[in-house]
């Protein structure tokens, strides 16, 4: 049993101390919104921020993730209103199937954090996330946008 | 309990197919034209890729798949620009496989990869937009009893230039389904394309 902080809310989680974190997020905590690719860590598809850092959940283990702050997708718009980057993908129509998007906007909220107004090629050196449908262009353009909201 | 029924339907359907063509006909003739197609709301289809509603609302008709992808909004962006219609009132429908089937494949290819579906239909749906445009606005000249030569459209919007008259593609649509579509259609020149190949809103997401 592990003591999970998820989005503010604690969960007990009944696994293994080396069950991949993604799996307590999505099976445990029932939070699909993060989502499993390749499971060795190189997609980012399940990108979370665990404090505040963004973090491949797939490649991180439960044992790890205990007493930290875990953010997830659903957790990051605050006070009811999406967070920037979420408003930038929707103004510029990102995504297309949508699948990798939601690790994408985790991997961008958390360079914001960072670097609240990245060149491109600061965007290329942080934003290794694959998207299958090769969406790159259009979430370019809205992690500029959003870094200019 | 359903057999019997259902076999002298067929009989039926079967049996008068081949009088069926001067049937429609024989009706038709009173009204002076062809069998105008309708929507399921009951507004008439121009043709297979434009229905119009009288409150000026367009129908585009989508025959490749929406996967994200953009088509949908790219397709009838490229029937709208020949269309010459107001793009806030396009809405889109897709046809059934089954429909494109019963109307002859209207609608032509109705796969969806490989980045096909602009690429290989984009010619014949501009043309379904501009047969449509020449139709609305020839209903309109034979309103007016003047030469279709003298009329431009724009924005849903057909316009008499020497009187100034003018009218909208709903007013114009019930007598505009009736005519023949015209044999030769000009497509506008990219370079002139006001709608299609612009990076425009989606249609297919939420706000």
């Amino acid at each position: 049993m592990a003591n999970l902080t998820i989005n503010g809310k604690a969960f007990d989680v009944d696994v293994e101390p080396d069950t991949p974190l993604l799996w307590a997020i999505r099976e445990n905590a029932g939070l699909t919104g993060t989502k499993y690719g390749c499971g060795i860590a190189q997609c980012g598809a399940c990108t979370v921020h665990i404090d505040g850092v963004a973090m491949r959940s797939c490649g991180v283990l439960v044992s790890e993730a205990v007493g930290k702050q875990i953010t997830t997708i659903e957790g990051l718009a605050a006070d009811g209103a999406l967070h920037k980057v979420q408003q930038a993908w929707i103004a510029n129509d990102v995504p297309q199937c949508g699948y990798c998007q939601s690790g994408m906007i985790m991997a961008v909220a958390a360079l914001l954090k960072e670097k609240p107004k990245p060149t491109d090629a600061d965007i290329d050196e942080a934003i290794t996330n694959i998207c299958r449908c090769g969406t790159f262009q259009q979430a370019r353009e809205a992690i500029h946008a959003a870094a200019n909201a | 309990m359903n057999h019997m029924p259902r076999l002298n339907r067929r009989a039926f359907v079967v049996g008068t197919a081949a009088a069926g063509a001067g049937l429609a006909l024989g009706l038709d003739l009173p009204f002076g034209g062809p069998t105008v197609v309708r929507a399921a709301d009951g507004s008439p289809e121009v043709n297979a890729w434009v229905v119009i509603r009288p409150d000026d609302t367009v129908v585009i008709r989508i025959a490749r798949s929406e996967m994200g992808q953009g088509t949908l909004t790219g397709l009838a962006q490229l029937v709208a620009e020949e269309l010459e219609c107001d793009w806030s009132k396009v809405t889109t429908e897709y046809p059934t496989p089954g429909q494109s089937v019963a109307r002859k494949r209207a609608w032509g290819d109705f796969s969806t990869g490989g980045s096909r579906g602009i690429r290989t239909s984009q010619e014949y749906v501009r043309k379904g937009g501009a047969t449509a445009r020449m139709m609305l606005v020839q209903a309109a000249a034979n309103e007016w009893k003047v030469p279709v030569a003298e009329c431009t459209a724009a924005n849903s919007v057909i316009t008499h230039t020497p009187s100034g008259k003018t009218t909208t593609y709903g007013k114009v649509v019930e007598a505009a389904a009736k005519l023949e579509p015209p044999a030769d259609v000009k497509l506008k020149d990219p370079k002139d394309w006001k709608i299609a190949g612009k990076g425009l809103k989606r249609l297919d997401t939420e706000d």
